[in-house]
């Protein structure tokens, strides 16, 4: 069991110039971000929210989860090289990594702990939290800090080509979301279970039925799972209250932990089951308590 | 007549130079400073300048020179001799 | 709930190929291959040195994704075989994957023709490990680190982490960087590419070459022989001095070293001899030096590194340097830092300049790269 200590989120619609995040995060942060493009402003808005008041321990290890990375810079440098015929620009080509990202929020909160950049598809934040299991379970980590981000897909045919839905149903979004997590459940404000994977929708509805849930169950899905996964998952949860926060949030491929953010923040107490599937069909469960 | 003068002239002596080199390096670290507020002679990177420029906004530079003058600075030795100051730099691009 | 973890088995793909014991012959040797590379996709006059794969995609006449998926495939499937996994523990297991260019290198020849093909055709950074999940038919969960030099280095970290706690029986770890454009020309622009000769540590040092590989391991609870080697432990952080430099103090990278060492319940003065990472580059070489003298003081193991045989393999580098330095290991001897001739004073380790014969022992191999990532990881063979 890891405790919740801190969420935070930055997630809306993109923006055009990257000025206004830059100014989001100075108000959390003096360190100033020349270097920094899309994708690490994105990650950092996030976690900064996520963290104020807080004060994580410097030993607290960083996970970011990601599908897509820095895709804006490894464009330009590809540009740069192919069609411009020059040298990549340093900045832009530094930024190709995707921990540049994990770094920068390393250095703005001062936490030189763990640090990971990792993926995992649709599963990336669920699989991300394995691994802040088994950190936490070893004993070396006391806090963690795991966000999910992400820039906006805006290829209509790639979309629709991955998903086999309709961009158009979709609200397009771009940033992160980021959980605190303590070993302590002193002054937590909610807790996560180990995620849970099935190979079918029918053996995740069986193992629903063993578990000892709160009275309030809040249940929520990804993008993936279909109206048969969502059927018979429905069946183990009959009682359970839809949350649908992509039709409130939008889309963005870090969107299950925007979900998790999105119940921590609402009035709303008991528990979340998240449902969620690769294209593997894969169905990856995780359940939310908030006290 | 001007044209050739302006040809010939030591890179430190001629202005027009000067400002671009001082908006390239503006441009490319997207820096918030007034070209007037950079010293011709003054250390570019120097822990007491203005600037703020460390190592990565040197090779930022150095590749930005390039890709405009065409002008390779190939290694780091030679980079920290020409990237001394505004006049140094310019006398690198446009020699007497 | 601790269980020990062993490599089971193993293979890799790079510029001495993947014969283990021609590899070792080369090594032995001294042996290397680098390719002169021009830089004439930027229109420049001069080439930098590269550690290419024996056989070119244009020596096979594959299309980019079968030449890149076919050099992946093979490099597993002989890791398979080496580990003799029977059918159903290939299906249930789980896979780690780590590498800096990720699938870059698939989609960079359609660059020449078209643009912005990556954002309408690539799939994110986890596509590559799941596909491999579906043509091996395996159906475990699919880990992928992309944490630039460290990326598969953190996946043997986690994954060794995730058998030892209990939460997987075994896994696959793979590191994999096919040469790419955005790579060499990104490495050339921020000036870390040397000429040759390659000679980290050394007082002449003049940076990096880079080079190119595939690297498998299955690591286990099991142990597959009686001089198989373990991971005993390791550590991960973060040295937030800079996003490309580590602090040159090298007092961070120390911390995680000592992290790693105390993760694996060894003393400093019980480590046989330290694979470094020695990238030749000025600053890696200051800071990694500084961090091993604050860590073993004057008591300073053998140090080699690996990369004059096969050249920086980056993101994939963890994996292929943890087979070659454990076989090299299990074949009793670890081998020298090749090209290094003269000692530099203001790094205060001279490494080794001939083979050093062992039978077993407990070694800390070193990872370093942008992002200010730093992994440490402690292997042991016990006889």
């Amino acid at each position: 069991m890891m405790h919740i200590h801190g969420h935070g989120s930055f997630v809306g619609p993109p923006v055009a110039d990257v000025k206004a995040i830059k100014a989001e995060v100075s108000r959390y942060t003096r360190i100033h971000f020349r270097r920094a493009n899309r994708f690490v402003l994105i990650a950092l808005a996030g976690a900064c929210r996520c963290v104020q008041g807080h004060d994580p321990a410097p030993a607290t290890a960083i996970y970011l989860t990601t599908e897509n990375g820095n895709l804006g810079d490894t464009e330009t440098v590809l540009n740069q090289i192919f069609h411009k015929h020059e040298f990549p620009m340093p900045y832009n080509f530094i930024n190709t990594m995707s921990n540049t990202a994990s770094f920068y929020v390393a250095q703005s909160l001062g936490l030189p702990g763990r640090n990971v950049t990792f993926s995992s598809k649709q599963l990336s934040f669920e699989r991300g939290l394995e691994l802040a299991f088994c950190d936490m379970a070893m004993g070396g980590i006391q806090s963690a800090l795991i966000g999910g981000a992400d820039e906006a897909c805006f290829s209509r045919d790639q979309f629709e080509a991955k998903f086999q839905l309709p961009y158009g149903q979709y609200e397009m979004v771009e940033g992160s979301s980021w959980l605190l997590l303590r070993r302590t459940a002193q002054g937590a404000l909610g807790a996560l279970r180990p995620p849970a994977t099935f190979e079918s929708a029918a053996a995740a509805a069986a193992w629903i039925g063993r578990q000892a849930l709160p009275d309030t169950v809040h249940l929520s899905y990804g993008i993936l799972p279909n109206a048969a996964d969502r059927e018979t998952i429905g069946q183990a949860l009959a009682d359970a209250v839809p949350m649908d926060y992509i039709a409130e949030r939008g889309y963005f491929d870090s969107a299950t932990a925007c979900g998790v953010t999105h119940f921590l923040e609402q009035g709303a107490t008991g528990c979340l089951v998240h449902v969620n599937k690769d294209f593997r069909d894969q169905l990856v469960l995780l359940v939310v308590e908030k006290y | 007549m001007e044209r050739v003068v302006q040809f010939n002239m030591k890179g430190s002596l001629d202005e027009a130079l000067k400002t671009r080199i001082k908006q390239l390096i503006v441009d490319n670290c997207d820096l918030d400073i007034e070209l007037s507020d950079i010293d011709d002679e003054a250390p570019l990177f120097d822990r007491a300048s203005n600037l703020e420029l460390d190592s990565i906004d040197a090779l930022q530079i150095s590749i930005a020179i390039q890709n405009t003058f065409g002008i390779a600075i190939r290694d780091s030795k030679e980079m920290r001799r020409v990237m001394k100051s505004i006049n140094s730099f310019a006398d690198h691009i446009q020699p007497a | 709930m601790k269980h020990q973890v062993y490599i089971r088995g193993k293979a890799v793909q790079c510029a001495l190929g993947g014969d283990p014991e021609r590899i070792m012959a080369d090594m032995r040797q001294g042996r290397t291959r680098v390719a002169e590379t021009p830089l004439d996709l930027i229109g420049l006059d001069y080439s930098r040195p590269y550690c290419r794969l024996p056989q070119q995609r244009v020596d096979t006449g594959q299309d980019g994704a079968t030449y890149f998926n076919a050099i992946l495939d093979d490099t597993i499937a002989r890791a398979i075989a080496d580990a003799g996994l029977r059918p159903e523990e290939v299906r249930q297991l789980p896979i780690f994957f780590g590498s800096t260019s990720i699938d870059i290198p698939i989609y960079e020849e359609d660059y020449r023709t078209q643009r912005e093909v990556l954002s309408r055709t690539s799939s994110g950074y986890g596509n590559i490990a799941h596909e491999v999940g579906r043509r091996f038919d395996m159906r475990g969960p699919c880990y992928t680190f992309t944490t630039a030099c460290t990326s598969s280095a953190n996946g043997l970290l986690f994954a060794a982490g995730m058998i030892a706690q209990g939460m997987l029986a075994r896994a696959l770890v793979v590191g994999y960087d096919l040469y790419s454009h955005l790579g060499f020309y990104g490495f050339e622009a921020l000036k870390l590419i040397t000429p040759p000769p390659y000679r980290p540590f050394d007082r002449r040092r003049q940076g990096i070459i880079m080079g190119e590989g595939c690297g498998a391991v299955i690591l286990d609870r099991q142990m597959p022989a009686p001089d198989a080697f373990a991971c005993l432990g390791g550590a991960n952080g973060c040295d937030t001095f800079s996003v490309t430099t580590h602090d040159p103090e090298g007092g961070r990278i120390a911390g995680v070293m000592t992290e790693a060492l105390a993760n694996a319940g060894v003393t400093p003065s019980r480590i046989a001899a330290v694979k470094a990472h020695a990238t030749g580059s000025y600053h890696n070489d200051q800071t990694e030096c500084n961090g091993l003298r604050q860590v073993f003081g004057g008591q300073m193991p053998p140090v080699t590194g690996l990369k004059p045989y096969i050249g920086h393999t980056v993101g994939a580098c963890g994996v292929i340097e943890l087979v070659l330095f454990s076989e090299a290991a299990r074949n009793g001897f670890i081998p020298p830092m090749a090209g290094f001739e003269e000692p530099d004073e203001a790094l205060g380790v001279t490494p080794l300049t001939q083979s050093l014969a062992v039978s077993g022992g407990i070694f800390l191999l070193n990872y370093f790269g942008f992002g200010g990532n730093c992994v440490s990881l402690v292997i042991g063979n016990g006889r």
